[in-house]
């Protein structure tokens, strides 16, 4: 799994969504990123937020609802997705 | 995180299809007289009806007296019956039944043409989910944020097959977030309720009719992130089977997106909230959220 890429996703949520007192570190690979079991308390708000994001950062088109819930299982499979979806990443 | 808001049923099938016998049969006329006992009885003898529309009334009238507030909440629940029997109608004669007047149509083929997305925020007035389906002059794919139940087949919206609104389901992993931003990233139109957050929507207090009350945030979010205009669309009831549709654009223009965006996100909420006081200021009896809007 690309380590480099998890590391960004990581600071990228960390910067752009204003996540105070949270490190990379802090961010569980394989934590869901929303919902009740989430650690990051990210809201509906945060998701426009990421979808946004991800369609200017990586090209990547985030437009239903079972392509968010893959892709928001956890830092690994936002990963994953985006190493599928662009494969220069 | 708000509370889902739950709104007193009123009414049932042997009643709908009463009052749908009497259109067919004999006319509107008649079926706004079946109306008069019919909300008679639910402001005389349904106290939970009261109640649900007591805490809009009380703020919008205040200082009246008992007999005066009944007779304010049995105009309020006319109106709103009005309204139903009105889209009845046009289910039953054809949509082209409804006279919808919509003066600022020019103006947003204008901005529609511009390619930017568009989010319209609606409010519970007049016959708003009818009001979506008139924009398909704009020639845009339009998507209603709403959660679906049997009585949006009522509001107008199955009659339109596949020209019609699409709907984008508020319940569910992240409450239909992805295809909303997807919409609007390709030019097209969303819709999405101003006064009344679904499920776990984030809300903003907001004063409204002097009381701070809970507003969604989500459409200004949604305008500000991906760079779309927003309308507020407003209607009102001008005669039988007369509408007024207006719209309110706030275009998102470089002033709004370089500021802090949670400061943009309150301000666009405080403007909306502003035309929504001023419309039932003039429409009192046209806004039909039936339940206590400011309890927390």
């Amino acid at each position: 799994m690309n380590v480099e890429l998890k590391q960004q996703l990581k600071e990228m949520i960390i910067a752009e969504l204003k996540l105070t007192n949270v490190a990379p570190d802090d961010i569980s690979d394989d934590g869901p990123l929303f919902g009740s079991e989430s650690a990051l308390g990210l809201d509906s708000l945060d998701a426009v937020e990421l979808v946004v994001l991800l369609k200017k950062k990586f090209g990547v088109e985030i437009g239903d609802q079972s392509t968010a819930m893959a892709a928001f299982a956890s830092i690994n499979s936002l990963a994953d997705f985006l190493s599928r979806k662009t494969p220069s990443t | 995180m708000s509370p889902p808001k739950r709104e007193p049923r009123y009414g049932n099938r042997p009643g709908h299809q009463i009052f749908r016998w009497v259109i067919r049969h004999l006319g509107m006329g008649p079926a706004y007289k079946v109306l008069v006992p019919v909300i008679g009885y639910y402001v005389l003898f349904r106290p939970s009806a009261v109640r649900a529309a007591a805490p809009y009334i009380r703020r919008r009238f205040p200082r009246k007296g008992c007999f005066q507030r009944l007779w304010q909440i049995y105009r309020h629940y006319y109106q709103f019956g009005a309204c139903l029997v009105d889209q009845a109608a046009a289910g039953i004669l054809g949509p082209e039944s409804l006279r919808i007047e919509f003066p600022d149509a020019e103006d947003l083929s204008r901005i529609a043409r511009e390619g930017r997305g568009l989010v319209f925020i609606t409010s519970h007035v007049g016959i708003w989910q009818r009001a979506i389906s008139v924009l398909g002059f704009m020639k845009r794919t339009v998507y209603l944020h709403l959660r679906q139940d049997p009585s949006s087949e009522s509001m107008g919206l199955a009659e339109f097959g596949d020209d019609g609104p699409r709907v984008i389901s508020p319940d569910g992993f992240l409450g239909g977030i992805p295809e909303l931003s997807s919409a609007l990233a390709h030019g097209n139109i969303v819709a999405i309720m101003g006064d009344r957050g679904f499920g776990s929507a984030t809300c903003e207090k907001a004063a409204f009719l002097g009381e701070d009350a809970s507003f969604p945030l989500l459409p200004y979010h949604l305008a500000l992130s991906t760079k779309s205009d927003l309308a507020v669309l407003l209607t009102s009831r001008t005669g039988p089977m007369r509408f007024r549709l207006r719209a309110v654009t706030i275009r998102m223009t470089d002033d709004w997106l370089a500021m802090d965006k949670d400061a943009a996100r309150s301000l666009l909420l405080r403007r909306y909230v502003g035309l929504l006081e001023d419309h039932i200021g003039e429409h009192p009896y046209m806004w039909f959220n039936f339940f206590d809007f400011w309890a927390d």
